[in-house]
């Protein structure tokens, strides 16, 4: 018997807003959430609020969102909210993503930029085909016809 | 005021440039201590609204730019 345990909606971990006033705050686990994504998330909302980060515990980063045009909607302020939270988990798949082909991205380069052919591509056609004129001919085409004893 | 920066998320040197480019609008003071960067606020022009906050919105980008150039550089 399968010993699996399954979660239901209400049991997954969700982001707790706390707005306050002009400001929207949650607190996010480095675990779940690596600090570049964070920080990629963060640099998306430069332009559209103010973003202050805080470490209240290790491996915690507090993000606070303010907006800019003094408005203090709340509901304005969980969109905020929802929004980068959005852009945060397009940034962790992102990180995840560049993490596990890293390895294959830096054999590309280094094979790209530090392996020196022998010859160009053109060159390596060209000697292809010297040496399939070089091989034997069944036909004997290549042989003069005067050399071939056509002219006596 | 004194805004408090943790330097895991913060660049140290991104906050001292930042205190130069916002030095006409108000009189900072920077500390730097293993885990904290201090930044003390006097004297802010009463025509900036929410100068702190632009402050380190000012300071999250260039930390996020220092980073990011310096990730590309180990490359």
């Amino acid at each position: 018997m399968s010993d699996t345990t399954t979660q239901s909606p209400s049991e997954m971990e969700e982001l707790v807003y706390d707005t306050d006033g002009r400001r929207v705050a949650f607190t996010l686990d480095e675990e779940l959430y690596p600090r570049e994504a964070i920080l990629g998330a963060a640099y998306l909302f430069l332009d559209r609020c103010f973003v202050f980060l805080e470490r209240p515990a290790d491996q915690k980063v507090q993000v606070r969102l303010k907006t800019k045009d003094g408005a203090s909607d709340p509901d304005a302020l969980e969109v905020l909210a929802g929004e980068f939270a959005n852009a945060l988990l397009d940034q962790v798949v992102r990180f995840r993503v560049a993490e596990s082909t890293g390895q294959l991205r830096e054999y590309a380069f280094a094979r790209a930029f530090f392996t020196t052919p022998a010859q160009s591509s053109i060159d390596q056609l060209l000697a292809e085909l010297d040496d399939e004129e070089l091989e034997e001919d069944d036909l004997e085409v290549a042989v003069p016809w005067e050399q071939d004893g056509g002219g006596q | 005021m004194t805004l408090m920066f943790s330097r895991s998320l913060y660049d140290p040197d991104a906050l001292r440039e930042t205190v130069a480019a916002y030095g006409e609008l108000a009189t900072w003071t920077i500390t730097v201590d293993d885990h904290t960067i201090a930044v003390v606020c006097t004297d802010p022009s009463p025509e900036i609204p929410d100068l702190t906050d632009h402050f380190a919105n000012h300071a999250l980008h260039l930390s996020i730019a220092n980073a990011r150039r310096s990730s590309e550089g180990n490359l």
